[in-house]
């Protein structure tokens, strides 16, 4: 049994292609907790998880899953991994029966029991072809079937993109469940940051193929806040506290990095708590630096 | 493996079932012609022993080509719904190699191609049967053929398809480099056809019609697949070999 601390390590991963570069990518998720990889549509994340999962193969870095390396133990390393992908990657003819004939001659550690416990629990049938399911039923199942055979790690690639609210609560509310367990972690990419915001311990933000922020959510959203002023006032922040400023007609909203400092030099001026959602938007723009 | 092969053969059997249906339904047809040409309503034909004959030279042929066919064509659309259902991606999330996976496809692939060659040699045994003759060893060894020639076809497909990923693309692409095969083929069965023409003209003068081409054609066409013959399981063989080293290859070429 090896021991680690970090469920995933991820030092100056590469990977590149025409026209992107996924650039010296380095975070960590900390065994035990779940971490949101939160970016815009062709960010990076997709093919960050591919590489953790060694589907893509990269071209500079070093991943460690669970200790163990991603290429070298991949085999090993995959018994104690579940992926979750935002479509249901099973044929529409098969059943839920039928899965759990297939996966527990896969996974040494599948458990036919909990497979079917979670369908019960989840009110999906067992002999209905997934073709005939809707789409929140398809990621019910693919969860179920990531939580079966005792996953220490979870990797969800937009996992909940698509589900309506209820089911998205509902499959948060599992993650929370089955992170009870200290040995467990999540990577959970997603652009829905409100997700996140529910549950993740800590994120990581990527934009254009780099790595802009990876720490603990509260610490980011400690640190961070809009700091709302006149249009004249904002001629008087100092450039290197802006992330990027959203301007209108009365005034800017200003993305500042230090709230607790900026509150100190700007005195009076209102600085809000930033949400994910605002830190992904700010960030993205900060090229423009003023943006409506 | 065994949950891999499982799922190739639970996403296959409904069209090998379909298939298996339209060979017993032939079989037992063809069964009841050749019965009724001695003691049918065609036993009153004259010409019932022709029939008879023509249905025991020609039938087993479609029915091999059924068997076989039929075995194999569930599995061989696998691969595009594999592409299609995101399976060929979470496949690489799972503890299984890219070699188990194309141990995986060989292995069901042979066992179908295998069941289609026993259903070839069934209904040879029981059109044998109908018709009150022998069992031709001419015959199977004509089965034998189809099996060497299909299944090195119907292996080779595996790593072709993972590369075209739809059965329309492979279709297409196999037809560029298959048309002028078949041009070859074509031009050297018609100069054959010539020669066997002259040669009959010459030798069986007094020959009518086409018996006498193939008088002069049959020891070539015997002398040649007996030749395939002992050539064929090493193709086969050799097939195989090249199929699962080449899709082991094409399967880490995925990962792209």
């Amino acid at each position: 049994m090896n021991d680690y601390e970090n469920a995933i390590e991820i030092k100056d991963l590469t990977k590149r292609y025409d026209g992107f570069t996924l650039d010296k990518v380095s975070f960590n998720v900390p065994k035990g907790s779940i971490m949101g990889f939160i970016g815009q549509n062709g960010a990076g994340k997709t093919t960050t998880i591919n590489a953790i999962l060694n589907i893509v193969k990269k071209d500079e870095g070093e991943i460690k899953l669970l200790g163990l390396d991603s290429q070298k133990d991949e085999y090993d390393a995959k018994k104690q991994i579940a992926a979750v992908f935002d479509e249901l990657p099973f044929d529409d003819r098969l059943n839920a029966i039928s899965i759990d004939k297939i996966l527990r001659e896969v996974f040494e550690e599948w458990n036919s029991e909990t497979f079917f416990n979670y369908l019960g629990r989840f009110a999906l049938p067992r002999k209905k072809k997934f073709g005939k399911f809707s789409k929140g039923m398809k990621m019910k199942l693919q969860i179920a079937s990531a939580l079966s055979h005792n996953a220490k790690l979870l990797i969800m690639d937009e996992a909940t993109t698509g589900l309506d609210p209820v089911v998205r609560n509902e499959i948060l509310d599992i993650f929370l469940e089955y992170l009870q367990n200290e040995d467990h972690s999540i990577l959970m990419s997603s652009h829905i940051t409100s997700d996140l915001d529910k549950v993740a311990d800590s994120v990581t933000f990527i934009d254009k193929g780099k790595v802009l922020i990876s720490g603990y959510k509260d610490d980011i959203l400690y640190s961070h806040g809009i700091l709302k002023c006149t249009k004249d006032d904002y001629k008087d922040i100092a450039p290197e506290d802006i992330v990027s400023a959203r301007l209108n007609d009365f005034g800017a909203e200003i993305m500042v990095t230090d709230k607790a400092e900026c509150s100190r030099k700007y005195s009076g001026a209102v600085i809000d708590p930033a949400t994910l959602e605002d830190i992904m938007l700010f960030y993205v723009n900060r090229g423009k630096k003023e943006w409506r | 493996m065994k949950g891999l092969i499982y799922r190739e053969f639970y996403l296959s059997r409904k069209a090998v079932s379909f298939m298996l249906l339209t060979y017993v339904i032939f079989v037992a047809m063809i069964t009841m012609v050749i019965i009724s040409t001695y003691a049918g309503n065609l036993a009153k034909d004259s010409e019932n022993a022709e029939i008879r004959s023509y249905l025991l030279t020609q039938m087993y042929l479609y029915a091999a080509l059924i068997g076989m066919l039929g075995c194999t064509y569930g599995h061989n659309d696998l691969i595009e719904k594999d592409y299609k259902s995101k399976w060929q991606l979470y496949s690489y999330t799972l503890p299984v190699s890219e070699k188990k996976i194309m141990q995986s496809k060989l292995i069901l692939r042979t066992i179908l191609l295998a069941l289609g060659f026993v259903l070839a040699v069934i209904a040879e045994v029981i059109f044998s049967a109908a018709g009150k003759v022998p069992v031709s060893t001419e015959h199977i060894k004509n089965i034998l053929v189809i099996l060497f020639v299909y299944g090195s076809i119907c292996i080779i497909d595996i790593p072709y398809m993972i590369i075209m990923k739809t059965q329309n693309k492979g279709v297409a692409f196999a037809l560029i480099w298959t048309a002028p095969l078949t041009a070859g083929i074509m031009y050297g069965a018609y100069k054959f056809t010539n020669f066997c023409t002259s040669e009959a003209k010459r030798l069986y003068p007094d020959m009518e019609g086409d018996a006498a081409i193939m008088k002069v054609a049959m020891p070539y066409l015997t002398k040649w697949r007996d030749i395939f013959l002992w050539a064929g399981p090493f193709i086969l063989i050799g097939i195989v070999i090249i199929t699962y080293f080449w899709g082991i290859k094409e399967l880490k070429r995925r990962r792209y």
